[in-house]
């Protein structure tokens, strides 16, 4: 690390305010509230756990849309207004432009989690007060974990959507791309636990193993973003939903978002600005 | 005056795309199906609320929570309590619904199913056993595997583990306290009902049930009073113990099987 990675980043964080983020994250604020109050409504007997549900579940769709903006505008427009140009004149090497703008959008998107987080609590804290459950929630360590693994969830989107950003020629591919690593990175263990579990979603002549076993395969290319939603500790207190093989799982995740790293610094490094 | 073609053609296109419109009518075409039908399969669901279940669930729950009233959307809670349960299979008001609404509903086999995925995935929780056990004994008359669920329901409870167990003696009581029984259970749930439809939905079962008790006590009575078991159900009105059978607001009714009237079961397609 050098001296111009702090100037560096205080410049992302200036262009980043310049393209009007804080609003656009404030209206997903006030989404999360309204739905959460909303699905409440809904709920018989589990209210505070309902919330706490709905809620992670907004906060987990808030984070890859934002940190999809943040890369466009940092990265995707920077290229196409050609100002990278100037950027690179300064002092500055590719790498340290590059990842200091990474840490800029992460820890934007961060912020924006502590401030959900914060207001989730409150207000699954406020509906707890009004109905007394059966299986009550947790709203210390366990919701305290679940929300550093949607940290690390998030790590992995930013990742994958500045390597898009910098590798990508058109704006829009980062949206496209990273919205279906997100989804098809999200999705694939739930998928193949329920056709494991749910003979109805196959034929009957068709051994349920053979599409799971294939399909297990995806975990080489993409993270188990879905084994990273941990929220089942929290809503239930119960500490034992926890993968028993959750390190592995963390360090597993955080080498991949190295590689993702020193990718974008090598792809960065060998493109040509014209 | 070819500045005028373009904007004229353009509205002409407009004007034939709403007369078009008009005569497929939209307004009426969405009237046949007055009821949400559309049960994606759970991996499916996975995909499209972006590799959440757990929101996937609550989705599905709510949906089949809003159509609880509705006698002919019975169909519909049977696949989506079924799918909710394969997203979620912890969730507490899924279950609760599920069993209110199919078990008590005619639907007791699928009820029963929602049940049992509660029962494994939430280890600590005393009720999905314990409503496990109580339909295998009024419904299945399966007093054994009652009381083994029973047991189970015991272990998980702190409070009710006295309770429980008594009940697990008493299973083999006969049919007309069965019947009171699960009259003073729907009750409780009713006292504890949180929602309008709720509240309707299990008034419905109650009164159904009420009917089924009628049933069982004229049976006794016709029993004690001619001194020879009950044949034919509809001796009960020949022989004037009862002036007519009683209603059920869930249209699905009462059959004599085994020589003892039952709550009809729904047939599924």
């Amino acid at each position: 690390m050098n001296s111009t990675f702090i100037p560096s980043m205080v410049i992302a964080f200036k262009l980043a305010y310049k393209s009007k983020i804080i609003s656009t994250m404030s209206y997903f604020v006030i989404a999360l509230i309204v739905i959460v109050l909303m699905a409440v409504e809904f709920s018989a007997r589990q209210l505070s756990t309902v919330s706490l549900d709905v809620g992670i579940s907004m906060i987990r769709l808030t984070l890859p849309f934002i940190a999809i903006v943040l890369a466009q505008e940092l990265f995707s427009k920077e290229f196409d207004k050609k100002y990278t140009l100037t950027s690179l004149t300064f002092p500055c090497t590719r790498s340290t432009w590059l990842l200091s703008r990474i840490t800029a959008i992460f820890l934007m998107c961060a912020g924006l989690l502590v401030v959900m987080s914060i207001l989730l609590a409150a207000i699954t804290f406020y509906v707890d007060g009004t109905y007394q459950q059966a299986t009550p929630i947790a709203l210390g360590i366990p919701y305290f974990t679940t929300l550093a693994f949607v940290a690390l969830d998030l790590l992995v989107i930013v990742a994958i959507a500045s390597f898009l950003a910098v590798s990508s020629v058109t704006p829009s591919f980062v949206l496209i791309g990273t919205f279906g690593f997100t989804l098809i990175a999200r999705s694939y263990t739930p998928i193949i636990e329920l056709l494991k579990s749910n003979p109805y979603a196959i034929s009957d002549y068709v051994d349920p193993n053979l599409y799971s076993d294939s399909l297990s395969m995806i975990a080489f290319i993409l993270p188990d973003l879905g084994r990273l939603d941990v929220r089942m500790i929290a809503l239930y207190d119960k500490m034992v939903f926890l993968p028993s093989d959750w390190l592995v799982l963390v360090l597993a995740t955080f080498a991949y978002v190295f590689a993702i790293f020193s990718l974008s610094v090598w792809v960065l490094n060998k493109r040509a600005f014209n | 005056m070819h500045k005028l073609i373009l904007p004229s053609l353009t509205l002409a296109a407009f004007v034939l795309y709403w007369v078009l419109i008009l005569m497929l009518n939209p307004a009426n075409a969405n009237q046949k199906e007055s009821v949400p039908t559309i049960v994606l399969v759970a991996p499916a669901q996975v995909l499209m609320y972006a590799g959440d279940r757990f929101l996937a669930a609550n989705i599905e729950t709510i949906r089949a929570s809003a159509e609880m009233t509705s006698i002919d959307s019975e169909e519909f809670r049977l696949r989506s309590h079924k799918v909710a349960s394969l997203l979620n299979p912890c969730h507490e008001d899924n279950y609760w619904f599920a069993n209110s609404s199919l078990s008590w509903g005619g639907a007791v086999s699928q009820g029963m199913d929602v049940l049992q995925y509660a029962s494994q995935c939430r280890f600590w929780d005393e009720w999905p056993p314990f409503f496990f056990a109580f339909n295998e004994n009024f419904f299945y008359q399966d007093s054994v595997e009652a009381q083994r669920v029973l047991k189970i329901a015991a272990e998980r409870s702190n409070d009710n583990k006295a309770a429980f167990l008594t009940y697990a003696t008493m299973l083999s009581l006969d049919h007309v306290k069965n019947a009171q029984v699960a009259l003073r259970l729907l009750e409780t749930e009713l006292k504890q009902a949180r929602s309008k439809d709720h509240e309707r939905i299990l008034s419905d079962r109650i009164e159904r049930l009420k009917g089924l008790l009628s049933l069982r006590e004229a049976q006794v009575r016709y029993e004690e009073k001619f001194g020879r078991k009950l044949e034919q159900p509809d001796d009960l009105i020949t022989s004037g113990i009862i002036d007519s059978p009683p209603k059920d607001p869930l249209r699905l009714g009462y059959e004599f099987r085994e020589q003892m009237f039952q709550l009809k079961q729904l047939r599924v397609r």
